[in-house]
């Protein structure tokens, strides 16, 4: 139980604005591909950095978690618990996006989501989203396809690794974290 | 307020709005009404005197008493005019007020399920613009057709008893246009009719060729869309225009016929003149009459269009509220018995309008101060269950028993006295954290017999809940996030300056990386300009932070040191960036978090941002600089993301503050008192001030190590539930919008809490929570069992254990009922849903 502590990044010395850096960030990230421009700018504006130090907890195993990750740099892990095991089941690292599903629904999270090292990463919040999609109904659709589109590609990617003759071990696990 | 309630309002007709709560306006409006239409035939007999007695006499003295009469009449007429219009308008104003305030005070009241197919914006255009017309009918509705018909048969009487054959023939015209005038008024309202209907075909034409933009641009098809839209377009031109040609026709009908008058008048007066049955000032009374005849006529046709329009609009809006309160809302003067909190459910079925049975043959028991859970998958039935037992939905077959009382035969008033709800997604309203915390103590003493014997909560009963609901700590932080008003009192920042001492003592060195210090030789990332430049507190009224912009002698210093033009395109930028990135979104303070401009500022943002487009900063009035500048001062680097804070303006800005400390000990020594170790901070948080800087990050887990740091500095001090207390003015933003899920949720166990209920049914009322606080809820329910009933439905099962029974739904029936560790040991469904067979 070190003390670890999360540091918000200070923008002081970049010519460019948070937001433009945050916006470009949040346009590659998967599950709001081809979001209308204005959508994605008031997700730019709402959603804040937030620089974890190695050890922090993102995500609990158990409990609701309400936000969403892009990670700018470093390293997280999702680690499942079970009688006082623990496995890592999958990690991500820069440009990856963890936690859209989040944005859409309360769920008890499966996995607890930790800094492997010192890590940058955008978070957007489900109170967020949801207003700004209030503002943009037609956006929940094109969403939802993105999920979707995730979804058949986790899937795809276990056939492959399939029709190899590999045993797929722990790959299948992580989907709830899309 | 309604004490006659017998007929609701939606039955109620747009005339019973004319006399209720009216009748001595009503009264002293008819009471007028005669006295103009007196006043209105006077001078047509003056008229006939002047001509007939004293012109022919050359009396002077009779002529100047008959125009004496002739202008009070005249003069009179006026002020009663004036006085008539004045109680229309008191009438129809408070008839509106009346069918609004009723009208809401129904809407609330309606069934749970009505909300579902109704949308928030048919209510709030019914209630804010479409009653307008109804009520300004009634303000009309003796009034004018009372004073214009008077008028007309005075008018009438008056030329009979002159010349009854003559007048007779003038009024003949009337009855025609009374004939003809509603055929023309058909022709009109078919035309409209069909108007509408174009209107809303192009309007959809619109909205498809728009959404569809894409394609067309891809197919290149300009003309096909417009060749859609110009056919509408060309339809609803010649709509229009024979629309309002027949409310022309109406118009020219009815003048047509009111002017046919002097020409019978001339024809048969004339002939009755020479034949030396009529005198000329009869026949000039006549004259007169016929035009004055016109003014009261046309009043009357364009009443009856807006009593068409009124009671139309009328009915439309009662049809869409129709609907009756599902329960009693009173309880009446009979005490009901004492709730021991006992829940008995039989037979229970609870079936949409379509027949869909969400419940079906529920049957369990809850003694007093047992713990029933209710689980099940999604779409189950176990919050329709919970809602049922709560009164939120009347169920259609069985009964829901509350210490042997059917809850459907309950007022509200027993049910909220008696059950605290608390749902999943609780609400939260705009105000603060107090109003919010009292929401459901405050509801309960509105009902007449309830505030008998509930009283306000005391400071400590709020601390005790908020506690409970493990949100004290959250209030603490908010009341360290505000602003000391040393005035009220003085000696409380004297005991803060020890807790800072205290805390740099204790927690100095191991929160130091945490905290932005108020050092002078740095920029503070997390104040804002002036804050950095000022680097004190203001103590003289116009160095106030949100004057300085205005301050003549402080806009001097900025361009001593070359700052005003940095900060005014600094301000222009922040100014246009936000607008660019907001566009035109809901004045919410969540969207404004990350800019230095407020929700209540934006509008003038956005004319402001129009009107720079075209000039440039320095040709924008004062005012606007000055708001520009205000916008610049108010800039944090560290919070605000729409701009980057540029390395030669921070530079310009601590150069700055040098100057400014030496600029202030010549100019106005006595304006700020400047950052010091051991003085209190007034413009600074009380937080900013233990901490002699500002904490630079708000994760959970920093925010959590501050807090504990907090309370114990409170504690040493005795200074908990002072803070605390300011920490209840907290405002939550627009519903809510400043807390976290988490914080809302706890919210609104505390306020349930508060009312101490003795049954209380959680809707997953700890889904947001984190495991710990989940913890503390639990062991509060573990401390009630015994003296409180509860009925959860919980979404995880690992709280099983500590429920006196469950049971498990399915499909809208209850598939297992018992002790749950009883259940588990029978691996049946209850089993499965813990283990996630099923899934």
């Amino acid at each position: 139980m070190s003390l670890s502590m999360e540091k918000a990044t200070k923008q002081q010395s970049q010519k460019d604005s948070g937001f433009k850096e945050d916006l470009d960030i949040l346009r590659q990230a998967s599950l709001l591909r081809g979001l209308d421009h204005e959508c994605l700018k008031l997700l730019a504006m709402l959603c804040q950095r937030i620089k974890y130090t190695k050890g922090d907890q993102l995500m609990v195993q158990g409990e609701d978690a309400e936000h969403a990750y892009c990670v700018i740099s470093g390293q997280l892990s999702a680690i499942h618990t079970e009688n006082e095991s623990t496995h890592t089941i999958r990690q991500y690292g820069a440009g990856q996006f963890v936690g859209g599903c989040n944005l859409l629904g309360r769920i008890p999270h499966l996995f607890n989501l930790q800094a492997v090292e010192e890590t940058t990463t955008l978070r957007l919040s489900r109170e967020q989203f949801s207003k700004v999609l209030k503002q943009f109904p037609a956006s929940l659709s094109r969403v939802t396809a993105n999920l979707v589109s995730e979804l058949a590609n986790w899937d795809r990617s276990l056939l492959d690794i399939k029709s190899t003759g590999k045993t797929l071990d722990d790959n299948p696990l992580g989907v709830s974290l899309l | 307020m309604a004490e006659k309630k017998e007929v609701p309002i939606i039955k109620r007709s747009l005339f019973s709005w004319v006399l209720n709560g009216k009748l001595s306006h009503q009264l002293l409006l008819l009471l007028f009404i005669l006295a103009i239409v007196f006043l209105r035939v006077l001078p047509l007999e003056i008229q006939k005197r002047i001509v007939n007695d004293v012109l022919g006499a050359g009396n002077f003295t009779l002529l100047l008493v008959y125009c004496s009469i002739y202008l009070v009449a005249v003069l009179l007429t006026s002020a009663l005019k004036m006085a008539i219009n004045w109680l229309q308008t008191l009438i129809g104003q408070r008839a509106l007020t009346d069918m609004r305030r009723e009208l809401y005070q129904h809407i609330l009241r309606l069934p749970l399920s009505f909300f579902r197919k109704t949308q928030p914006g048919t209510v709030v255009s019914s209630l804010v613009s479409e009653l307008a017309t109804p009520g300004n009918f009634v303000g009309m509705a003796i009034a004018v057709p009372l004073s214009n018909i008077l008028t007309l048969v005075a008018f009438g009487i008056y030329l009979i008893s002159l010349n009854p054959m003559l007048g007779l023939t003038t009024l003949s015209i009337y009855p025609i246009v009374l004939f003809v005038v509603p055929l023309v008024q058909r022709g009109a309202n078919k035309a409209n009719k069909e108007r509408v209907d174009v209107s809303r075909k192009m309007a959809s034409q619109i909205t498809e060729s728009i959404s569809g933009i894409h394609e067309v641009h891809a197919q290149g098809s300009f003309n096909t869309e417009e060749t859609k839209y110009n056919g509408l377009v060309e339809r609803l031109l010649r709509i229009r225009i024979v629309w309002t040609l027949y409310r022309y026709a109406v118009k020219v009908t009815n003048n047509l016929f009111v002017s046919l008058g002097p020409v019978l008048v001339f024809v048969l007066g004339g002939y009755l003149m020479m034949q030396g049955e009529l005198e000329l000032g009869s026949l000039i009374a006549f004259l007169s009459a016929q035009e004055k005849l016109y003014d009261p006529w046309k009043e009357l046709i364009e009443f009856y269009q807006v009593y068409q329009d009124s009671s139309i609009r009328y009915k439309k809006i009662m049809q869409a509220f129709k609907g009756e309160t599902e329960f009693k809302l009173e309880q009446g003067s009979n005490p009901s018995t004492k709730k021991g909190g006992s829940i008995e459910v039989r037979n229970l079925e609870f079936a949409t309008a379509e027949g869909i049975k969400l419940l079906d043959q529920i049957n369990l028991k809850v003694e007093s101060g047992e713990h029933l859970a209710l689980v099940g998958f999604s779409g189950s039935g176990k919050s329709t269950l919970a809602q049922c037992i709560g009164q939120l939905y009347s169920y259609t077959n069985g009964e829901v028993l509350l210490d042997g009382q059917s809850v459907d035969q309950l007022s509200k008033e027993e049910i909220v006295g008696t059950i605290g709800y608390i749902s999943q997604s609780p609400f939260i309203f705009t105000g603060t954290i107090n109003d919010n915390l009292l929401y459901a103590c405050k509801a309960i003493s509105d009902y007449p017999e309830s505030s008998k014997a509930i009283h306000e909560p005391s400071l400590d009963d709020k601390i005790s809940a908020l506690q409970q609901a493990g949100l004290f700590i959250d209030i603490l932080r908010f009341g360290m996030n505000t602003f000391l008003d040393q005035k009220a009192d003085p000696n409380l920042g004297e005991t803060l300056l020890r807790v800072r001492q205290n805390f740099q003592e204790n927690f100095g060195d191991e929160l130091a990386e945490y905290v932005e210090f108020y050092n002078e030789k740095n920029y503070l990332y997390f104040s804002s300009i002036k804050e950095n430049l000022i680097f004190g507190s203001p103590l003289q009224d116009d160095f106030a932070f949100d004057k300085l912009s205005k301050n003549t002698q402080f806009l001097d210093f900025l361009d001593d040191c070359n700052l005003r033009l940095p900060l005014l395109e600094t301000g222009g930028e922040l100014l246009q960036q936000t607008v660019d990135i907001l566009g035109d979104v809901p004045r919410e303070d969540v969207f404004f978090e990350q800019t230095p401009i407020g929700p209540k500022e934006y509008d003038r943002c956005i004319s402001l941002s129009e009107k720079s487009g075209s000039v440039s900063l320095d040709q924008l009035d004062t005012e606007d600089q000055h708001f520009l500048l205000d916008i610049a001062l108010r800039f944090i680097p560290a919070q605000h993301k729409v701009i980057a804070l540029q390395p030669v303006l921070e530079n310009l800005i601590l150069n700055g503050r040098t100057l400014f400390h030496s600029w202030c000990s010549t100019n106005a020594p006595d304006a700020i008192s400047f950052y010091s170790n051991t003085r209190y901070i007034g413009s600074q948080t009380i937080l900013n001030n233990i901490f002699f800087g500002s904490v630079t990050s708000d994760s959970p887990k920093v925010e959590d190590r501050v807090n504990q740091c907090i309370v114990q500095l409170l504690i040493e001090e005795d200074l908990l539930e002072q803070i605390a207390a300011i920490g209840m003015d907290f405002e939550v933003g627009s519903t809510g919008d400043k807390l976290s899920g988490g914080q809302k949720q706890k919210l609104s166990i505390a306020r349930v809490l508060l009312k101490q209920p003795k049954v209380f049914i959680m809707d997953e009322a700890t889904s947001a929570l984190d495991n710990k606080s989940q913890t503390r809820i639990q062991n509060l329910m573990e401390r009630w069992k015994g003296s409180k009933t509860v009925v959860a439905v919980i979404h995880r099962l690992d709280m099983l254990p500590s429920f006196d029974k469950v049971a498990v739904l399915k499909a809208g029936k209850i598939i297992e009922y018992g002790d749950p560790q009883e259940l588990i040991a029978k691996k049946g469904v209850l089993h499965e849903l813990i283990h996630g067979k099923s899934h």
